[in-house]
């Protein structure tokens, strides 16, 4: 009886112990499930962070490590599933530029001190650093095969705003476009589709976009912006280009016409960041107002607006997963804000923006 | 504690504020685009327009910017990049601001550019005289034709209210920076186009140099409620004390 009584408690205890196990493997899925629900509808600070002045943020191919460049001097690689920081990256002076190369090998940072740096992504180590602009560099892309980097930067009327382009991982100078008049803050390769493929577009403070056709160097220009072009860039298919001013707004151009399709947005303020998601269907725009926009591309319109920070915002750039963008800026914090849901384009129906009237959303 | 600072602030504000019934306070009013000089009262004055920087940083709340509150919607040989955040928004280049400063014997005496201001910001036991922006104090006024037709002239700062911390506790002050002329921002073509920074910011051309650069910062707030509405036409007047020492 008494060992009856032993077992009996002892299958008790277990199912007990089963039931708790069930209960609290509920009440997680609950959280779990409620948990995003809460947090899908509003921005969120991520425990990552710069002490000033988050000018870009990128993601690897792979979506497993993020880089940000900042103000305070370094460059940062985090990874981003567990957001542990990986390696701080000193530099000499502010760091307005960072790219991560296509194969995701290396990553490319610009710095106010007119350096050029290579760096392993994996390891955080230096692979080559030139200083040939004798101002600051405020953009790097790489191009589509990885081979090659180009740089572009300036400062104030008189400065260096030539756009070098480097040979990949050497550093040494394969050409040098004129640039601008004024300082030069945008320069993107264009993607290996589409008409834009064999394209370098640059903008700069003179108002002005440049296209240039590679190898051969060819140059058309873009007018359109009444201030400063700031960073700009292609859809994935090539077929469009989003260029942000300081006369705050959001442009969108046609690459084959180089024509202007439509201004998406004119507000007080300066935009400063605009962002595809991989698959072409969004649009996110960023700006000294602190707002994140989002555009679907199929007619380009504006889906959603929110307040992100206080002040202004320098980057964004889609997550992996494409859930949420993450944005940085003047505060040196890292946001995450949510997407609004849109169905993925549909690219026989990607040209009916260009039947649409030219007219901007104004705010 | 609070209390006293606020009858303080509006004693001071009784008495600093003119009200000027005989005329504008200053020999001539530049027309919009153009700067006077005026030698003999020894001012410059510019020709601004107000304008609401709505959700900026220290406008109705406090907190800390490096943006002034009176900038050129024009620097560097294109659009200032801080335009927005302007209270008092000039009309003409920061360029022609400091030429006509220079042209009264005002001078800068240690100016930087924005990445080498960087690079001696803060303050710690190694901060050194160098480390501040320096030059020859100026004064700085606005001036306005009130509604009943009278002029009005306030001093820049009475439009600013600053934040302390005394024992643990906050404390509202009278805004009490002390400006320099440094130039920075047009010796190094900054493009900010700031004309009064609240902290001591090579961006622009007039810093308070009361801390080093950019840190700290003084936590300030601008009343929108005591400057005349958006759109008013005033006039902003700089008054330097050209010092003849090295």
């Amino acid at each position: 009886m008494v060992g009856e009584q032993a077992i009996d408690a002892g299958l008790l205890s277990r199912r007990v112990l089963l039931a708790s196990t069930r209960f609290a493997f509920w009440v997680s899925c609950l959280l779990a499930i409620w948990q995003p629900v809460g947090d899908a509808t509003e921005p969120t600070e991520l425990p990552m962070a710069h002490d000033e002045y988050v000018y870009m943020i990128r993601f690897s191919p792979d979506g497993q490590t993020m880089v940000t460049a900042a103000g305070d001097n370094v460059a940062r690689i985090w990874n981003w599933s567990t957001r542990q920081l990986l390696h701080t990256l000193a530099h000499d002076a502010a760091v307005y530029a960072a790219e991560v190369s296509p194969a995701g090998g290396h990553l490319a940072t610009g710095s106010g001190d007119g350096n050029v740096t290579l760096w392993k992504l994996s390891t955080g180590t230096q692979v080559a650093q030139q200083k040939e602009h004798a101002d600051a560099v405020y953009c790097v892309n790489f191009s589509p095969d990885g081979t090659h980097l180009a740089s572009i930067g300036g400062d104030g009327e008189k400065g260096d705003t030539k756009c070098r382009i480097w040979s990949v991982p050497a550093l040494t100078i394969v050409r040098e476009l004129p640039g601008h008049e004024r300082p030069s803050y945008g320069v993107l390769f264009g993607p290996p589709v589409g008409p834009a493929r064999n394209t370098l577009v640059t903008s700069g403070g003179d108002k002005l976009i440049h296209i240039y056709s590679l190898p051969v160097g060819k140059r058309k220009t873009w007018t359109g912006h009444t201030s400063d072009v700031y960073r700009c860039c292609f859809s994935p298919d090539g077929d469009h280009l989003a260029t942000t001013s300081q006369d705050g707004s959001v442009r969108l151009w046609n690459v084959a016409t180089g024509k202007l399709v439509r201004t998406l947005l004119q507000v007080k303020d300066p935009t400063y960041d605009v962002a595809y998601s991989r698959d072409g269907g969004l649009l996110a725009a960023v700006g000294d107002d602190g707002f994140v926009r989002f555009w679907e591309t199929r007619t380009y319109t504006l889906l959603t607006e929110s307040k992100t920070d206080k002040e202004g915002l320098y980057s964004v750039v889609f997550a992996p997963d494409r859930t949420h963008v993450i944005t940085g800026g003047v505060r040196g914090v890292l946001h995450s804000c949510p997407v609004p849901h849109v169905a993925t384009t549909d690219p026989a129906t990607q040209r009916q923006v260009e039947q649409d009237s030219p007219d901007a959303t104004r705010r | 504690m609070q209390f006293t600072w606020t009858i303080t602030v509006l004693g001071l504000l009784g008495v600093a504020t003119q009200s000027l019934a005989d005329g504008p306070p200053a020999n001539e009013l530049p027309t919009p685009g153009s700067v006077v000089t005026d030698a003999e009262r020894r001012e410059v004055i510019l020709s601004a327009k107000v304008q609401f920087p709505e959700g900026k940083p220290c406008i109705n709340e406090f907190g800390e910017r490096v943006q002034a509150f009176a900038g050129c919607s024009t620097a560097a040989g294109g659009d200032a990049k801080m335009a927005a955040y302007f209270v008092f928004l000039v009309d003409v280049d920061t360029e022609q601001v400091s030429e006509a400063l220079l042209k009264l014997g005002c001078r800068p005496k240690v100016h930087y550019s924005i990445q080498e201001g960087r690079k001696r910001s803060g303050l710690t036991a190694e901060t050194k005289p160098e480390d501040y922006l320096q030059g020859d104090p100026v004064v700085l006024s606005v001036f306005w034709k009130g509604d009943d037709d009278k002029w009005v002239e306030r001093a820049y700062q009475e439009f600013v209210t600053e934040k302390i911390t005394v024992d643990g506790r906050e404390v509202i002050k009278p805004w009490t920076p002390h400006f320099v002329f440094h130039a920075s921002g047009t010796l190094h073509s900054s493009g900010t186009g700031c004309i009064a920074c609240p902290c001591d910011c090579p961006g622009g051309i007039i810093a308070d140099n009361r801390n080093p650069i950019y840190d700290p910062k003084p936590s300030v707030r601008f009343d929108m409620s005591i400057a005349p509405p958006p759109g008013t036409q005033v006039y902003v007047k700089i008054r330097p004390i050209s010092s003849t020492a090295n």
